[in-house]
């Protein structure tokens, strides 16, 4: 039980610090929230820098362009990013972290040669159409239709919360194939859908922070070629769980180093301010970073676990990171309204949504327990998955069944 | 990096183990409906004492040479998750900080309690188990010093026989005697500075905080086997997710404050040889983080596994309220959470 850097972690930590600091500072300043296209072409930029040095697709497979980095330097890149101000991951973050997992674990190879080594290179940006209006944290019950049509699927439906949707090239989409009345885990299919495609209109939603980031996705008659099926017909919602756990084990990570930095700087300004004479502000803030230097050291418990298991893939008590990490970082967030006083009425500039902005950060992390798995839902995964406790009995099943254990 | 417990330490847990499952004590799986007299003299279970002396368990980080075991912080920790699941009762957390300080007692031989007379302004101090101790250590301030301020304490060695204190009628934990100091200055034999102090009192936070994850990880256990097992409208309570989801924060508070207690004993063990430069906290802190959480954890989960029994979980013969007393006592003991919330306020 250790927490010190190999000699190989130590050179592999150097190194890229070296590196960073080389190339932050040639990188021109940050666009505004709202300016997709310059966001598109910072965030695309950063990623063929990172393309160039060989940190893109750190953690993937090196057969598939990437490092295959281990899951402990997947973190230290992580951490020295965040300590060095680097960009973050932005509209790469669906290519990267979700549909490039699951094309490598799942595609054909020509579907791989297309896409893969584009998302790495930072050529190719991707969105997510899985949820919709009405299917939320049940996003099995999908309902965007998929009617096969010769060599073509056709696409009608809704899809909500696509981030980045405008800028994006390809969308990983779920359509249901099976019979609407079917059993709702079975029918569900995976497709590459072209965001140029007709029949694609984009409804921006915006955010109680004046964020644009997310949009609702209309699809009316889109045809999308058979051969952009990813995996059998139907095998759509195993394929699609590939990639949660990634996001769960390894998305949240650099926002702790974030949290803590963030929270060294709320007590600088409460030291400034007279906040920090008041014992109970001045506990709160140490309440915190208690909570999340225990969630950095939680992160590495479960990257050693992840780096000696069979399957390299966070287990399931990313839930337990995710949980305490989300409400942890909404205490922060009014924590340093508190320390701010009456200077939290004002956003700090007038397009009052960049990275880091305390008033645009509080309204923000309003989505942290909501996105990704709800608090709600996290707390059954631990209670079913980890824990073992039976599940809640489903509204389809009859009530009876479910006395006799019947239910299914 | 690699944080996971090594199988030398998971080996030592379970050895731990073995020998506290042979002696469960009142309110733990085995002695249920106890309600008898005290174990021991003092509330020490002498048998079961003996045999994890044997084990080795209060020298577990004295040398080798010295009759120890020669490990770390980390093996310590794992000792004392395991004494907190079982509820193991005397004064363990003491005799293994004496035997730290003075390798005599690494043997386990002789009982050692611990009184800290720098913390509050209390006026009479409390100490647990008096007449079971062969020594007792005092943490005390030097005479026309500020209380609190580092530096300024020392550590003296007492022979219990020599204090004068009134036993305490009512305890609220049966199973820990109390006694009332009634005499200040104490006298004794000095055997270390401020510096040694601060140790003690450091690493005692850190035995008490793995003792309390102990209690916190042992009540999820009960609780989501009784939510398991017990039917209401037709079906197990645990399939509800009122119920599920207060077992699911008790996972996550036990398997957080767990994360702390290991990474504070690493830290301590690493402060002397320095770290690589990696973004990590002081010992100090990581040691108050733990005992912060784990403090929270115990309680909040004793609370809730009382809770999750219903009824029953209030009734003595279910000795859940064995747990939540031993919690309660163990927050005020090493730093409560506002002692361990300055401490870390200092570090930001």
């Amino acid at each position: 039980m250790q927490l010190r850097d190999t000699p190989d972690q130590l050179r592999f930590r150097e190194d890229l610090r070296a590196w960073l600091r080389t190339v932050l500072p040639t990188l021109d300043p940050q666009p505004s929230q709202d300016d997709w296209q310059a966001r598109r072409t910072y965030d695309s930029h950063w990623q063929a820098l990172l393309h160039q040095a060989g940190y893109a697709g750190l953690n993937w497979p090196a057969e598939y362009g990437g490092r295959g980095a281990t899951p402990t330097e997947h973190l230290i890149f992580l951490e020295e990013s965040e300590l060095a101000g680097a960009p973050y991951v932005g509209v790469n973050f669906v290519g990267l972290l979700h549909a490039g997992p699951t094309l490598i674990a799942e595609a054909a190879p020509e579907q791989r040669e297309r896409h893969i080594p584009a998302i790495l290179r930072g050529d190719e940006i991707w969105c997510q159409g899985f949820s919709e209006p009405d299917a939320g944290s049940d996003l099995a019950a999908l309902r965007t239709r998929a009617v096969r049509d010769g060599d073509h699927y056709v696409v009608d439906g809704r899809k909500i919360w696509t981030s980045h949707a405008e800028v994006a090239d390809f969308c990983e989409l779920l359509v249901r194939t099976g019979p609407a009345d079917g059993p709702k885990h079975q029918g569900i299919t995976w497709l590459i859908m072209p965001m140029d495609a007709p029949g694609v209109t984009l409804r921006p939603l915006m955010t109680a922070g004046g964020s644009t980031e997310f949009s609702e996705m209309i699809l009316e008659d889109v045809r999308i070629p058979v051969a952009n099926r990813v995996g059998a017909e139907g095998d759509g919602w195993r394929i699609a769980m590939v990639t949660f756990a990634f996001e769960r084990g390894t998305g949240f990570v650099a926002e702790v180093v974030w949290a803590r930095r963030r929270l060294a700087e709320i007590a600088a300004l409460a030291r400034e301010n007279t906040a920090w004479e008041d014992s109970e502000t001045r506990r709160r803030i140490a309440r915190l970073a208690a909570e999340f230097d225990a969630l950095w050291a939680l992160v590495k418990r479960n990257v050693s676990e992840a780096e000696h298991s069979a399957a390299g893939i966070p287990g399931p008590g990313s839930s337990v990171f995710k949980l305490r990490f989300s409400e942890a970082r909404q205490h922060l967030d009014d924590l340093h309204a508190d320390v701010r006083g009456r200077d939290a009425l004002a956003f700090d500039d007038d397009l009052c949504t960049y990275d880091g902005e305390p008033g645009y950060e509080r309204l923000r992390s309003l989505a942290y327990t909501i996105a990704a798995g709800t608090s709600q839902v996290q707390r059954n995964i631990i209670g079913e998955r980890i824990l073992g406790l039976p599940k809640e009995p489903s509204a389809t099943a009859p009530a009876a069944g479910a006395a006799k254990g019947g239910a299914r | 990096m690699d944080f996971r417990p090594t199988q030398d330490q998971r080996a030592l847990a379970g050895a731990v183990r073995d020998v506290l499952a042979k002696h469960p004590a009142p309110g733990t799986p085995g002695r249920e409906a106890e309600k008898g007299p005290d174990p021991g003299i003092g509330g020490v279970d002498v048998a079961l004492w003996r045999d994890l002396a044997e084990l080795g368990i209060f020298g577990v980080r004295v040398a080798e040479a010295d009759g120890g075991l020669g490990l770390g912080h980390p093996e310590s920790v794992h000792v004392f998750e395991e004494l907190g699941r079982a509820l193991a009762t005397g004064p363990f957390t003491a005799t293994a900080l004496a035997a730290a300080l003075l390798p005599e007692y690494a043997g386990g031989r002789h009982r050692v309690g611990l009184g800290d007379l720098t913390c509050g302004n209390q006026q009479t101090q409390i100490l647990e188990h008096l007449d079971a101790l062969d020594a007792l250590l005092v943490i005390e301030i030097v005479d026309g010093e500020t209380p609190g301020v580092a530096g300024h304490s020392q550590v003296l060695r007492v022979e219990p026989i020599e204090l004068r204190a009134d036993p305490v009628p009512h305890p609220v934990d049966p199973r820990v005697p109390l006694h009332r100091l009634r005499q200040k200055p104490l006298r004794g034999e000095i055997v270390g500075d401020a510096g040694t102090a601060d140790a003690l009192l450091r690493e005692g936070a850190l035995l008490t905080a793995a003792y309390q994850v102990g209690i916190a990880a042992v009540l999820t256990e009960r609780a989501v086997a009784y939510a398991k097992q017990r039917t209401q409208f037709g079906r197990a309570i645990g399939s509800f997710q009122a119920v599920k989801h207060l077992c699911a924060d008790m996972f996550a508070r036990a398997e957080l404050a767990r994360a702390a207690v290991h990474s504070a004993a690493v830290l301590l063990c690493d402060e002397a040889a320095g770290h690589d430069g990696a973004d990590l906290p002081t010992a100090a802190a990581a040691v108050s983080t733990a005992k912060l959480l784990a403090d929270e954890a115990a309680v909040a989960n004793a609370r809730s596994a009382i809770q999750v029994h219903g009824g029953m979980g209030c009734t003595w013969e279910m000795g859940l309220h064995f747990f939540l007393k031993r919690a309660w006592a163990l927050s005020l003991a090493y730093g409560r959470a506002a002692d361990h919330a300055d401490l870390i306020s200092e570090s930001l």
